[in-house]
């Protein structure tokens, strides 16, 4: 494996102080970014649109920047966005067939931030279809680089997989019942649904207006929070994101003092070897100076219903006149989805919400004991992928139900969540989640990120994407 | 009901796409047990809520725990 390789297999900052110390230029790293998208993407069908002469023209700039010496927070890494995030000129498809010709014509608010800080978009990432139903029709699934007959979970399936197997140094995605944390946790890398609040959904397509989030997928805890600052503040053009508090400026290695809660919930679709080994994350948390205690948790189960009603109406909601004008451009399982959506009475919308501002409540009753909550990041690792694109299959939906059953709770509560690799199990990755109260992210990225350092699980990369048959490129990583 | 519920909405499903919906739909109505049981038992899972009042169903935005 060769210098240059090995690069891609680095985290954000390192390769951002190579930048600033003039060792490797913008446009190298976004020349040697692109080379391995375009031999790997198409296996792993993890980008929509590749961005390569955009990404080279902003690198170029950026170089030139670089060479009168002002380098930017994020000057010349190469990110993904995940595609129902605007990117000014470049179609968003949201993974449907119904947005084919959409091409905004001004950034979404993150996207800016993160250029403005001198991030280079090199794709569009694949993603379930409206972020809603399950792998789209129409581009297809996107296959997890530890094992290619995996999933690589959803809706942020491409901006997770393409940071695992090495394509950018991060991506954004959005978290609506799991969106975010269930790709990073099935992709081996770290995902975080900051605070409600915190980051604008402005220039995104929408899912759930009530309960999307935007948030960064990295390779590490430090850089998830590096994305995270860059992305967050107020913007008038969300009315939710109103969030005043600023993130510091680098999180504080140290656990003392602080008190953490484990909670294992009791339930039949939660595996052993997945218990085991958040037993076992805590365990080093609390050698790590932290107070370990067992609390309980609601009901997951409860959450999770909870959670699909609230989607499920809003999306119904926002697809009503498309569903009725073009209902054959959706795929299968999303348009049975939205069209079952209809039948929920409104009062059984309003009882969601009401539920839901109860299990507020509760976490943030058993917030005054602790600082921070660790559970599961899945029930099990990364599933088999299943039948063809383009059918509706019951196990399919039985599985996109099994993976929102520990994220759905902290979805509809607002909380910030980080997942973190936390092991492997059958050479696919688990994760756990670490969950602070809200606005508080650098408390549960602190705690992730202490818990990443005295572990390996974010040094070991995969390696199906470049061992497949089909495939000759050179490794990710020895 | 489906029938009459997909025509005023202005779905209008044809007989063969609201056979293929109905065991779905009927499914859904059964998931949606859960919520009205959770009302009746007045809690969410662990009941330290006892007591306390209804919560005001006004979303979007979480208020924050400052």
């Amino acid at each position: 494996m060769g210098l240059h390789s090995e690069l891609l297999a680095r985290p954000l900052l390192d390769v951002w102080r190579l930048i600033s110390s003039r060792e490797i230029s913008p446009v190298e790293i976004t020349q040697l970014t692109l080379e391995r998208a375009v031999r790997l993407a198409p296996h792993l069908n993890c980008y929509i649109s590749l961005l390569s002469e955009r990404a080279l023209s902003r690198a170029r700039a950026l170089e030139e920047e670089a060479s009168r010496g002002s380098i930017r927070p994020l000057h010349g890494i190469p990110i993904s966005i995940k595609d129902n995030i605007d990117v000014a000129g470049v179609p968003t498809t949201a993974g449907s067939a119904l947005l084919n010709d959409y091409v905004p014509t001004r950034d979404a608010t993150v996207v800016g931030r993160l250029e403005e800080a001198g991030a280079i978009v090199v794709a569009k990432a694949n993603m379930y279809e409206f972020a809603f139903g399950g792998p789209n029709a129409k581009f297809g699934r996107t296959r997890n680089p530890w094992s290619l007959s995996r999933t690589s979970g959803g809706s942020s399936s491409g901006s997770a997989a393409s940071v695992a197997a090495g394509l950018c140094f991060g991506s954004i995605g959005t978290d609506t019942g799991g969106s975010i944390r269930i790709p990073a946790a099935f992709c081996g890398v770290v995902g975080v649904k900051p605070t409600f609040g915190r980051v604008s959904r402005a220039g995104v397509f929408p899912g759930s207006s009530s309960l999307d989030h935007v948030g960064p997928i990295a390779r590490t805890v430090a850089d998830s929070f590096a994305l995270l600052r860059v992305m967050s503040g107020p913007d008038g053009q969300d009315r939710a994101a109103r969030m005043q508090r600023e993130l510091p400026l680098r999180l504080d290695p140290d656990l003392h003092g602080l008190r953490i809660g484990l909670a294992i919930p009791d339930c039949e679709e939660l595996r052993p070897d997945v218990k085991v080994a958040t037993v076992r994350a805590a365990g080093v948390i609390a050698n790590l100076g932290a107070t370990v205690e067992e609390v309980p948790i609601p009901s997951l189960s409860l959450a999770r219903t909870v959670m699909w009603v609230i989607s499920g109406v809003e999306a119904a909601d926002l697809h009503r006149t498309r569903l009725r004008q073009r209902p054959n451009d959706y795929s299968p399982t999303v348009r049975l989805r939205l069209e079952r959506a209809e039948f929920i009475p409104a009062t059984d919308y309003v009882l969601a919400q009401r539920l839901r501002q109860r299990f507020a409540d509760e976490l943030r009753a058993i917030f005054r004991g602790i600082d921070a909550l660790v559970v599961p990041g899945c029930s099990e690792p990364a599933y088999p992928i299943g039948p063809p694109d383009g059918r509706v299959d019951r196990s399919d939906l039985a599985a996109l139900g099994r993976a929102s059953l520990l994220t759905a709770l902290f979805s509809i509560t607002g909380h910030p969540v980080v997942a973190v690799p936390c092991g492997l199990s059958g050479g696919l990755p688990l994760a756990i989640q670490v969950v602070a109260r809200h606005e508080e992210e650098e408390i549960c990225m602190r705690i992730a990120h202490a818990y990443e350092q005295a572990t390996p699980w974010h040094l070991r990369l995969p390696s199906a994407v470049d061992t497949s048959p089909a495939v000759t490129a050179d490794r990710v990583c020895q | 009901m489906l029938e009459g519920y997909s025509r005023l909405a202005g779905l209008a499903h044809d007989r063969a796409r609201l056979a293929e919906l109905e065991p779905w739909v009927v499914e859904m109505f059964v998931d949606l047990g859960e919520l009205r049981r959770a009302e009746l038992n007045g809690d969410v899972g662990i009941a330290s809520l006892e007591g306390m009042p209804d919560a005001s169903p006004h979303f979007p935005a979480p208020e924050p725990d400052l």
